[in-house]
């Protein structure tokens, strides 16, 4: 199961919780300076380490196709810069704990934990927990001083990014979201528009993170960023709940419109999805007239990226349709199956993601 | 005879430098004037960098080093090279990254503006590697105690708070 059809808590306001630690090898240059056999043998060290253990998926990432490794991106597992590149890299998943490591992105080692919904603690953990098994059998570079040694000095330190993903149309209609921005630069956070900073009204989502890394504790930024969202999370709950019953109502008529679209119609494009995925979210918190659930949005949100609908057979078949009238028209048809599918007692009998084709390799990095 | 300044080529130089290029060590001869210039332009582009939002946290080392002289036909200054990725401080500069762990030692000066900007601080105070043993443990379990005590104090449990208080000055004193 992927992260995003767990069970979650938080889901009025987050779509995501996402912590990861930036490590690199002692010893090895970093990435803008190491060969590809500096990097082949970092890639052979992790996966001599990983191979044996139980509950892990080790995938070379030069065995799996384009198509594969762009829809990990999209589904968050990896970054796009390490679904892109072409030197010898490295992905290790526990799917149980939604853990997922990167070897061979921008630091040698990436470990992240993304987890549905808000789960910061859990997500935290989980991240600690791993960098702890690696920190037994690997050197870390890392001066008393500065810390965890990076390849970029904005993660010096304690190399700790927490991250949540939310979503706010609440605050975002009401034009809140550049103050509340530069509010929170002040105090070391960051908030990131998703989908483009053009469009970022359309689905009202952000990335909330932690900017600062040295001088504080990874205990400590937790804290911070706990009681930070939590916040953001209050107030959002608050505009949600004050909207008087006009607006109620038309907010309400937007979400259901949303729905009837989602339903069926027969091309829907990725920016429209959104637009409609922000009315409709929106109209299952204030109201309790849609059948949809934040759940089944936030999955769908997944599921409809190309490469990801392409993996799931949502290809374009052979028709005369342009290419991208192709592909929202099978936009739509997934959409459709899948809330169909979810409707029945939410066990879903159309996949809406693609079946995992990163198995355990048996093949080591250098054969490959 | 006396020396001319090398950057406006008329007037007696009174300021003298080294530079290291390639490993190659020479010397650079300023006049009062060029020196003063080359000191404000140097500050106004370090003061530039710091106002600056966007990540490109090597930026200000070219002000030290980069485009100073360059107008001028004096040789660009190069700095030194990392003895483990061979990396200068110009190519630091170029990606915004370091090459390796060293050079965040033998750049350590140049860095230490940058580090400070982006993370107003230049101390560490988190983990460490299990092999190091936990030297920020003391710290740790300090900034621990005070949130706890700080939320004691807030829930009005001021028994525990008492005892709280008492286990961070005997910390403290240790």
């Amino acid at each position: 199961m992927f992260w995003y059809e767990k069970k979650a808590e938080g889901k009025d306001v987050c779509v995501s919780t996402r912590v990861r630690l930036a490590r690199n090898l002692k010893d090895f240059p970093f990435k803008a300076r190491l060969t590809d056999e500096k990097a082949a043998e970092i890639v052979n060290k992790l996966f001599d380490i990983y191979n044996d253990q139980e509950n892990y998926t080790v995938t070379t990432m030069q065995d799996i196709g384009r198509i594969d490794a762009e829809s990990l991106a999209e589904r968050h597992y990896i970054s796009r810069d390490f679904a892109k590149s072409t030197s010898p890299r490295l992905l290790v998943r526990d799917d149980s704990r939604d853990i997922a490591i990167m070897v061979g992105e921008e630091d040698h080692l990436r470990i992240q934990c993304i987890k549905n919904g808000y789960a910061l603690e859990e997500a935290f953990r989980a991240t600690m927990e791993e960098e702890a098994f690696l920190d037994s059998r690997l050197d870390f570079a890392f001066s008393e001083s500065l810390g965890y040694l990076t390849h970029c000095p904005t993660n010096l330190g304690t190399a700790l990014r927490i991250s949540v993903m939310m979503h706010l149309p609440a605050l975002t209609a009401a034009g809140r979201m550049e103050a509340l921005t530069q509010q929170l630069q002040k105090i070391g956070v960051t908030v990131r528009g998703l989908y483009g900073e053009g469009s970022r009204a359309d689905a009202a989502l952000y990335q909330i993170s932690n900017q600062v890394t040295m001088g504080i504790t990874e205990e400590e930024t937790l804290r911070k960023m706990s009681k930070i969202i939590g916040q953001i999370a209050d107030t959002e709950r608050a505009m949600r709940t004050s909207y008087d019953e006009e607006t109620s109502e038309k907010l309400l008529d937007r979400a259901q419109r949303s729905e009837g679209i989602l339903r069926t119609a027969r091309l829907v494009s990725s920016s429209e999805f959104l637009s409609l995925y922000n009315a409709a979210r929106l109209g299952c918190m204030i109201g309790n007239t849609s059948s949809l659930t934040p759940e089944l949005l936030d999955s769908l949100l997944f599921a409809v990226m190309p490469a990801t609908m392409e993996l799931a057979g949502y290809r374009d078949t052979a028709t005369t349709l342009p290419k991208e009238m192709q592909r929202d028209k099978n936009r739509a048809v997934l959409i459709q199956k899948t809330i169909a599918a979810y409707g029945k007692g939410g066990t879903k009998k159309t996949r809406s993601t693609p079946s995992d084709k990163e198995r355990k390799s048996k093949k080591t990095p250098d054969e490959a | 005879m006396k020396d001319v300044c090398q950057n406006c080529q008329k007037k007696p130089a009174v300021f003298y430098y080294e530079q290291i290029i390639n490993g190659k060590k020479s010397n650079c001869a300023l006049c009062a004037d060029c020196a003063k210039e080359w000191r404000n332009s140097h500050k106004k582009q370090e003061d530039n960098y710091f106002q600056a939002t966007d990540f490109s946290p090597f930026s200000g080392i070219d002000a030290l080093f980069g485009s100073l002289f360059a107008p001028s036909g004096i040789q660009h200054y190069e700095s030194k090279r990392c003895p483990l990725c061979n990396a200068t401080c110009a190519d630091l500069k170029r990606s915004g990254k370091a090459g390796c762990a060293v050079c965040y030692e033998t750049f350590a000066d140049e860095l230490a503006p940058t580090v400070r900007s982006i993370h107003g601080t230049q101390k560490h105070t988190g983990r460490t590697p299990a092999s190091l043993g936990d030297k920020n443990k003391k710290e740790r379990r300090l900034a621990e105690l005070r949130e706890a005590l700080r939320r004691a104090v807030e829930a009005q449990e001021y028994e525990q708070a008492v005892n709280l208080r008492d286990e961070i000055r005997a910390l403290e004193k240790e």
